[in-house]
This record gives C-alpha cells, structure tokens and sequence, in this order.
C-alpha cells in the first residue's frame, strides 16, 4: 500500500465503534475550502467558522434530512493535527449515526474513508509528528498496560527522541575527531584529537550502554502481561481464575478436562491491566481437540510473565527441579490431610506458595504458615514466601497478597526504564553491537581508515533510528568546532 | 605549438584559459587525433601556481594519480618541477596517505609550455570578449585580435571571470595579482547561470628569501622515500635538488594587531561580499572566530629553486599593506621580513554546476563545458581532474562516442564530480577523504588498478596504455605469487619469522594472512621476503599489492555493506510525481525540482531535504 499518492480530503469515525456511547467524533482532514460544511450545516455563503472555537450546529442532508446535531470545530492548517485543515464532528455515539454521517460526505464531496493511520502518517509527513512520536501515538492508542501508556506518551512529548540526538551528536563528534585527523592532520595536534576522542568514546559508552539496557527484558511481558494458570486437569485452576476475577467466567465442573482451550479476562491490578489465562489442563489425552488445548497451554505458559502452578495437594505430584513458575497455588486446603500433605511436598523445593481455601467460595487463598496448617484458613487473599510464613506464622498482610506479589513483578520489569518500540530495541542493539565493534578495532590500530570505515557502520545504524547524517554534517560540525586550514 | 595572431581558424576543442583544467583538458582531448587549442590571456603563464606552490595532499594525491594512470600531464609536471616531498598521514593507515610535493613554480609553467609546445595543440593569445551561441556547428568567440570557431568550447577560466581584488582599501579589477581579469560570466554566455554569491580566495603575502630568519623555525626535510607521481618517472629519482619547507607559528602578538584592525579588514567591514572557503580561512577570520587561540602554524614554503620569494602558508590576508608588514614581523622568524607582493582577496564569478552533466557539459548548451575554478573548487588537483574529463568528454562528444563518467565508488575525481552536479553549494569545493564513501579502496596506491578500465574504454593506444597493462599483469601475477606462497611451522620459518618481527607461526600460514596481522606493515614485509625469495617487482606493484592484500578483508565487508545501503540508494524515484506530491514541503520541492534526483541516494545528498520527508519516500520505495 503506498498512502503517498492519494492525497484530499479524507473522513473517518476517530471513536470507537464497537459500543454505543454519548459521543462520538468525526474527523475529516485535508479540506480545500470549507464549502462542504456551509452545505451540512445549512449556513450561508459567507460563513467562515473561526479556528478552535466550538459551533453548535444541526447536520442535515441536501433534501433536508437531518444526519444529526452536535458540535463542530475547525481547525486551520498549518496549526492543527495533521498540519491540514481539520473539522471535527462532535455527534450522538450510535455507530450509525457516525457512519451515516461518513458515507454522507463520501458520497456527496467525494471525500475518502481514511486508511488505518492515515491522519497519523499525513501528520509524519508534514512534520508535524517526527518517526518516534507516531511511534508513540500507536503505543497510546493500541496500550494494553500501564507501562504502555507511559512509554507512549514519552515518546509522543519526545522525551526519548532527545536522548538519540544525544548519540547522534556524540557519534558526531566521533566521526568528526576521526576526519580531523585524516584530513586536517596539519592543522591539529594529533596527540590531543586522540586524547579527545577516546574520552568521546567513554561518554559513548556510557549513553549507549544505557539505552541498551533499557532494550533488555520481554517486550511483550511489559506491553500486554499475561498471566497464566497452568496444572493438571480438574486441579482447580478455573475456579481460582473465576476466583480472581471476580465473576463466573469459567466453566467449573468435577468433570476432568472441563476446560479445553484457553479463556481469558483482563484484570485490573493496582491500576493496570493484565491478561489472565486459563490454560487447558495438564493431562495425557486422547482427545484431539484437548491435546491442541493442551499444546496451546505450554506455549502460552512460555511467554507469559507471570506464571502461576495450580496443585490439588491430593494429585500426588511429583515436582521436579526444572521448577519455572512465579508462584505456586495449593487448593483444597481445607480438606483434612491437606497439611501433611503439603508440608512433604513443600519442603523439597523453593518457591513462592499460596493456599486456597477449599471450594474457594467467599473464602480465598491464604498464606501457607505454621497457623494456618494448623488452624482454619484467614477469608481473605494473603500469601507469603513459606519460609516468612513459617518462621512469623499466621495471615502476614496486603503486602503479600499474591496480587501484590504479581503487581511487584510487573513494577521491577518497568523499573529499567525499558524502551517500548522494537523498531528501536533492534536499531539500540545494532549500535550497541557496532560500537563494540568499532571499539574492539580501536584498540587494535590506529589506522584511521578503517576506524572511519567501522564508525561509519555504527553511523548506518544511526541514521535508521534518527535520520540521515551526511559527509556535509561531518564537514560542517568540523568547521564549526576547529581552526582548520592553513 | 603555433601561436596565433591573427586568426579565422576552426578547432574541434578550444579551451579558454591555460591554468590547470584548461591544460589537462586540451591533452586530453589532443590524444584523439583532433583539432584542439588554448586561447590564453596574453601575459599570463601556462599551468602557473598563483596559490600555494604545492601539488597533492590528502585526498588531492590521490587525484593526481588519477590523472596520471588517466594519461594526464598533473603528475609528470610535480614531479619535473619537484623541490621537497611529502608523505601526509604517514601514521594513519596507508589508505589515507597521501603525496604532496613542493614545486618550483616557475619550473612548473616551463616545463608545462614545453610539453605543449611539442604537441599539435595550437595556443592562442587573445583575450574573448564575446562568445556567440552556436550557428550551425560551431562556437564563435571574438577576441581583442581575431575571431575563432569551435564546435566544442570548454571554459577553465579559474578567478578570471569578473575577478576582483582586495588589499585593504585598494580595489582593483583582475583575476589575480597583476593581472587583467576577463569579462564577466553574463557578459560572455548568455544562459549560463552563475550562483548568486561570488566566491572569495586569498593568498598571504610574499616574503623576500634573504629577509627570513630561518634559524628560528622548524625545518623540514624533503622525504626521499615519498614516491614521484608519473607512471613513466623513477619513483625516487628526483628531477631538481631538494630543498626544507619551514615552520614556524603566530602569538599573541601578532594576532593582536590583526584584531586592532577589524574595521580596515575588506572581509569583515563588508568591502568584501563573497564567501570565502571555511577550510581555508584568512588569517584575519582565525583571529576573529577563535578569540581563545593564538598560535597557528605558519609554514614557510620555497616558491622555487631560483625564485627570491617565500610563501607563508597559513596566513593569507586581504589587510591593508602596513598592516600585513606589521603582524607578520611579531612572527618568529621573520621580524625582519620584507614582502615582495603583498597578500590580496579576490572574488570571482561561479558557474552554477548544478546545470551541469557528469562529463562536465552545460545541460541547456549542447558543446560548452566547465571545469576548475570557475566551477566554484579550490586547489590546482580539482582543477586539473575536472579538466581531464571534460576534455576527454569533449573529445568523446566531437567522435559521436559515448560520455566517460567515473563513478564516485572508484574516484576522488567522481566523487568531486558528483558532488559539484547535486550539491548546492555556498562556498568553494575542496575534496576532502570524508566525502568519500570508499575510503579504504580509493587509495593513491591502486590508482592504476582503479582507472586503467576507465583509460582502456578510450581505445587509444599510447605509452601509457600500455604501462597501465604491464602494472596490471604485474599486479595481478604478484598477488597470484601471494596467496599460492605458504610458510610452514618449521625451525627456519620460526626464524624468519622471528627476524622479519612477524609474530608466531605454530600452524601453515599463507602469506597473504601474514601480511593481514595487524602489527605486519605489508609494504615492507612483502618487499623482504620477496627480496628474500630472489623476486625482483616495481616497488609499486609491491606497494599496491601489499596494501590491497591488507585491507581486503576490510574491503569486502565495507563492500557488502555498501551494497545494502545501495539498494536502497540506487531505487528510482519519481521526482516530477514527489514535485505533484501535495504533502512534500515546498522547500523541499523547489529542491527536487532543481537537482532532478533520479535515485534515492541523490534525492538523500540534496542539502535541506527533511529527514521526515526522506523517510516517507524510503518507507513507500
């Protein structure tokens, strides 16, 4: 598709569709002149709306038919989203009224329905929005997570888009000390460009190295978290994931292998949102349709970032080393037995583990502690590392809930700061790699041609993540920066 | 050579000017067996060298190689007129090193007359006054003492065109000291466009030999292992006696008076309107732009064997007279100087290359060429490589044959080239390495290896066609020899290797990856053991080989990467649709529509393009 040939006006619903709401926008990009709305609005020859002032106005057809009312502002190109003039529609939010209202100005002005992220790449174009601010916007637009949201809005205020330039003129002036040396080697002293460049080099480092950083970790953890439940069949698992969200979601039968593909529900944890997953249980089947379920259950359990064991101490369970979960959850802990029961099978392996309270009514998951083995499990979501447990005994506090306990995980992830646009992790980890390389040379020889060569790989690198930077650039910092010339 | 006086002769080529384009233009297009002539302001000498007496240097060494595997004349003149040699960039990787040899001014225009005067070329001494469009074949250019034709007119009228001088407050009309200066640009063409800003150049002031104190400065000796140019010369046989170039350095001082004077400098109280180079800045733009800074190096070259005069490069000035007397006197070294010519700006009119082709011809005049100065570059080796093609292509045009363009991955000269047809440019052109994307393999040692399928596509056969072959087979045969030649982990080898300071050798080791270690310099370990072997070659050859096998592995990878990046700089774009393109800026647009770019890597090298704009185009390619 190539978006760069159909220039005009273009018309889409900016609202969601999907619900009925109070509101719904319209918004129409790239108009000429402004007759089309003088038709709908029914105003006279002469009106001009004035830019960014809000109109209350009824929309009606040419034979009079009312499309709707509502509020309409103008905003005059240059100074509005896409750099052209705009009209947004503020309308009643029933899908048909707004796409009556789209097909309207289709049909009539021969406007065209805008393409997904047409006004988005208009805005690119005009300059108005640079590369990583589009990439911005999408991440707010699409945000599945908290963390999302943040990365996005950082980006659309530029905030890491400043940070490259910081490379970008620090391999600049890499670049540029390499040049003086070749070129200018008369006019500077040689001794105090390499002095220079190699405390560049340091700085370089450092930037780069951070940035890098913030490039390692799960992307897909940080952006649309998953947590998923995993065990053998009929150990519970739907009833806890109905547990956790609250509602009756699941369907929860004695029947093994009730649950056979995957269903999931976003939760909301300390105001962000995570993916819950109920996975097919464990089981050797011969069943096709739950053998594909069960397939399905390994591989999301893979790449979720949160992974949760569900046990019924009953099963008779072997656990072996390879342990890989964020947290095991112990059910029927209010049948008789159930103590001894996990006390064998905690005292072989590490890990964070819950108890839920029998049929998991009103009650809910507990911590595991010498009080609760022994006595009636606390109504409420608490859970601790055993060992505390053990040792403090008893319900231990908020602070151990396995809410809090998931929300702290997905709070370390983000702590790094991490880069939320993979077009820029693969570019950051190019130069990352590049000046390595380049660094690595150095050390070798002090054959400027071929360190130019290696920094130059590094500045193709670049150049993807921020725009061009051409032999003038160099030349030009060059002169700006030193007394060259005989 | 026939000078003529009186004349209504038709020529295939005539060359305005005989400086240094105008001089390789007509031996290039001599070569072919046509009509070629010089019409050359009477007075004024063949090749001469009003700027610095030096030919070569980074990046402009490997130009005069260039010309000289290309059958120019550049080369075999430095070295004839040659009085101190240089290797730039000795410790920075042989890609990068670069000749440069002082010449004997004097000696230099001689020996270029000479050369002339025993070639068929015919040299006028006239001045034009007017340049007439084509009626039929033929160019018709009126002089001060005759009329004559041409069908193909090539101009290297260097700073002669509407120059102008500057010496403090003295304004004088010339093209450089003591010279007339031609008309100006508009007042000979009609079409040819010249760029609104004039540029500006400026030498020092000259120096009487017996006023310096040489005791007082750096000497600095001519270096015998620097190789001569020419194809056909020795490489390190000397053809005059070898002189010192000398150091020394400003202060304070002497920069004080020169910032006491800012309002009587033309360049900086407004006398003065053209830009002038920022690599080559007057002594008056260093004091002003680097307050912090006073000492700047002087160096004091010899303008020749037998001439009385020094040029201090490194401080040219357009300051009025007492005060150049007076600054340059606080300079170590020259407290008693005299100066025999003082220093002086000039401005000159420039040919807006943009309109021009890559064989250097007028897009809009079918048969007129530029190259040089008035190109708007600087430096005698620019000059003299745009002169060599557009002669060629003169020539080439004349025969109904296609154009010769030399591409920018295998040239210094394409690389200029290029440059000077899709850059907009607001100050004189100099080659610098940075500007070539192909560093490592654009080196002064493979210029023979780079060019001679450039020189074969002539289809002339002359001297140094065949030299160019012989170098090729030798070549070719020497790094053959290379990579057949094993050394063994056997008691001797450990020996030689030991002796040769090659490292270790546990295992069998060719001898081209000998040379690849990085604390192995390849020029010499390949000419001891070749030495060793008995193995007699050109040092040259040796030269070429020993540093091609060097940065092969570099090469390779820097190729590949290239290659990548070429893709997408050697997609077609559709300028004349981007120019319909209502979301392309308008700044953007008026650019397009000037420089035409057919590429992607062209549209990417016009100056001012937006990164946003670029990425829309590459994101729809």
């Amino acid at each position: 598709m190539s978006l760069q040939n159909q220039p005009g006006p273009i018309v889409a619903v900016s609202t969601g569709l999907g619900e009925k709401s109070a509101l719904g926008i319209v918004r129409v990009s790239g108009i000429e002149d402004l007759s089309f709305l003088r038709a709908i609005t029914k105003k006279g020859d002469g009106f001009l709306p004035e830019a960014r002032k809000a109109y209350f106005s009824k929309f009606s057809k040419e034979s009079g038919e009312i499309l709707d009312e509502g509020i309409f502002i103008y905003f005059k190109g240059p100074e509005s989203f896409t750099g052209e003039n705009i009209v947004e529609f503020n309308l009643h939010g029933n899908p048909l009224i707004l796409n009556n209202f789209c097909d309207y100005l289709v049909e009539k002005f021969s406007f065209r329905r805008a393409q997904p992220g047409e006004f988005s790449y208009r805005a690119l174009k005009n300059n108005k929005l640079n590369l990583t601010q589009v990439e911005g916007l999408d991440l707010i637009l699409n945000a599945n997570s908290g963390f999302g949201l943040k990365a996005g809005t950082e980006l659309l205020n530029n905030k890491l888009f400043k940070s490259y330039n910081e490379v970008r003129s620090l391999f600049l002036e890499i670049k540029m000390h390499l040049e003086i040396l070749i070129d200018f080697s008369d006019d500077v002293g040689e001794d105090e460009i390499f002095q220079k460049l190699e405390f560049i080099h340091t700085k370089f480092h450092g930037l780069i190295s951070k940035l890098y950083q913030r490039t390692q970790g799960n992307l897909n953890h940080l952006l649309s978290p998953v947590i998923s439940l995993y065990g053998a069949t009929n150990a519970g698992k739907s009833t806890f994931f109905n547990k956790l969200l609250g509602e009756d979601r699941a369907i929860v039968s004695s029947v093994h292998g009730t649950t056979r593909d995957s269903i999931s529900e976003y939760v909301q944890l300390f105001g962000s949102s995570f993916k819950l997953i109920d996975t097919a249980g464990l089981r050797d089947t011969s069943e096709e349709v739950e053998n594909l379920g069960i397939e399905r259950s390994k591989k999301i359990n893979e790449e979720s970032f949160f992974k949760i064991f569900v046990i019924n101490p009953f099963d008779n369970l072997t656990i072996n080393k390879d342990f890989n979960f964020d947290a095991i959850v112990f059910t029927h802990g209010d049948i008789p037995g159930a103590d001894k029961k996990l006390k064998s099978i905690t005292s072989k392996i590490n890990g964070n583990f819950f108890l839920s309270s029998g049929p998991m009514g009103a009650e809910g998951i507990g911590p595991i502690g010498a009080s609760n083995l022994g006595g009636p499990i606390e109504p409420q979501l608490l859970s601790g590392p055993i060992g505390a447990a053990f040792k403090y005994g008893g319900p231990i506090g908020p602070e151990n809930s396995l809410e809090y306990f998931i929300f702290n995980k997905y709070q370390s992830l983000t702590l790094s700061n991490p880069i939320a646009i993979s077009r820029h992790r693969d570019v950051i980890s190019d130069i990352y790699h590049a000046f390595n390389e380049y660094l690595a040379t150095y050390g070798e020889t002090r054959d400027c041609a071929i360190l130019s060569s290696f920094a130059n790989r590094l500045g193709a690198s670049l150049d993807e993540l921020i725009g061009v930077i051409s032999p003038q650039d160099v030349l030009d910092s060059i002169f700006s920066n030193f007394c060259i010339g005989k | 050579m026939f000078y003529v006086e009186q004349s209504l002769e038709k020529f295939d080529i005539l060359v305005m000017g005989g400086g240094h384009a105008g001089l390789e233009a007509a031996w290039a297009a001599n070569q072919f067996g046509l009509k070629v002539g010089i019409v050359s302001l009477p007075g004024v000498g063949l090749g001469s060298a009003p700027c610095n007496p030096a030919v070569g240097g980074v990046g402009k060494g490997q130009v005069v190689r260039e010309i000289d595997a290309l059958g120019g004349l550049m080369g075999k003149l430095a070295d004839l007129s040659g009085i101190q040699y240089r290797v730039l960039n000795e410790s920075k990787g042989y890609a990068v090193q670069s000749t440069r040899i002082q010449i004997d001014k004097t000696k230099y225009s001689k020996f270029a007359e000479e050369v002339i005067s025993q070639s068929s070329i015919t040299v006028v001494r006239d001045k034009i006054n007017c340049v007439s469009p084509k009626v039929g074949e033929y160019f018709e250019l009126a002089g001060d003492l005759g009329t004559y034709f041409s069908k193909k007119l090539i101009v290297t009228t260097g700073t002669f065109l509407g120059g102008k001088l500057h010496t403090g407050p003295e304004v004088s009309v010339g093209g450089r000291f003591g010279k007339e200066s031609s008309r100006s640009i508009d007042d000979l063409f009609e079409n040819v466009k010249t760029l609104k800003k004039r540029f500006k150049t400026g030498t020092p002031p000259r120096i009487r030999r017996d006023s310096i104190d040489f005791s007082k400065m750096e000497a600095q000796p001519s270096d015998p292992m620097a190789l001569n140019f020419h194809w056909a010369h020795d490489s390190f046989n000397r053809a005059q006696s070898q002189v010192d170039c000398f150091l020394t350095r400003t202060n304070e001082s002497a920069l004080t008076i020169i910032r006491e004077n800012k309002e009587k400098s033309p360049i900086f109280n407004g006398q003065i309107k053209g830009v002038g180079p920022r690599y080559c800045p007057s002594i008056e733009d260093k004091a002003f732009r680097y307050l912090d800074r006073n000492v700047h190096h002087v160096f004091v070259e010899p303008e020749g064997l037998d001439i009385d005069t020094f040029y201090p490069n490194g401080i040219s000035t357009s300051l009025p007279k007492e005060v150049q007397l007076e600054f340059l006197r606080l300079i170590p070294g020259l407290e008693e100087a005299e100066i025999a010519v003082y220093g002086y700006a000039v401005e000159y009119d420039v040919v807006d290359t943009l309109d021009l082709t890559r064989s250097m011809e007028h897009k809009r005049i079918e048969g007129l060429y530029f190259a040089g100065q008035v190109c708007g570059t600087s430096g005698y080796e620019e000059a003299a490589g745009q002169g060599l093609i557009s002669g060629l292509n003169a020539a080439l045009a004349v025969l109904g044959r296609a154009p010769l363009v030399l591409s920018r991955h295998e040239s210094y000269i394409g690389v200029m080239i290029e440059d000077l047809v899709t850059f907009e440019r607001d100050e004189p052109y100099r080659l610098f390495t940075a500007r070539s994307e192909n560093r490592l393999f654009i080196r002064e040692d493979n210029s023979v290896l780079r060019m001679s399928g450039y020189r074969k596509s002539l289809d002339l056969d002359l001297a140094i066609d065949r030299a160019n072959e012989n170098f090729l087979a030798q070549f070719k045969l020497l790094e053959k020899m290379c990579e057949k030649m094993f050394f063994f982990p056997n008691k001797e080898n450990v020996q030689l290797f030991d002796e040769f300071n090659w490292g270790g050798i546990k295992e069998k080791i060719s001898l081209v990856e000998v040379l690849q270690r990085s604390n192995v310099d390849p020029v010499s370990g390949l000419s001891k053991i070749l030495q060793r072997s008995g193995v007699d070659f050109d040092v040259r050859v040796i030269r070429a080989v020993g540093i091609s096998l060097k940065y092969r592995g570099y090469i390779i990878r820097e190729e590949q990467e290239n290659k990548i990046q070429r893709k997408l700089e050697d997609k077609r774009v559709d300028w004349e649709n981007l120019l319909k393109n209502r979301n392309v800026s308008f700044e953007c647009k008026q650019r397009i529509e000037k420089i035409k770019p057919e590429t992607f890597g062209q549209l990417k090298r016009i100056e001012g393009i937006r990164p946003a704009t670029l990425t829309f185009i590459a994101s729809a390619l």
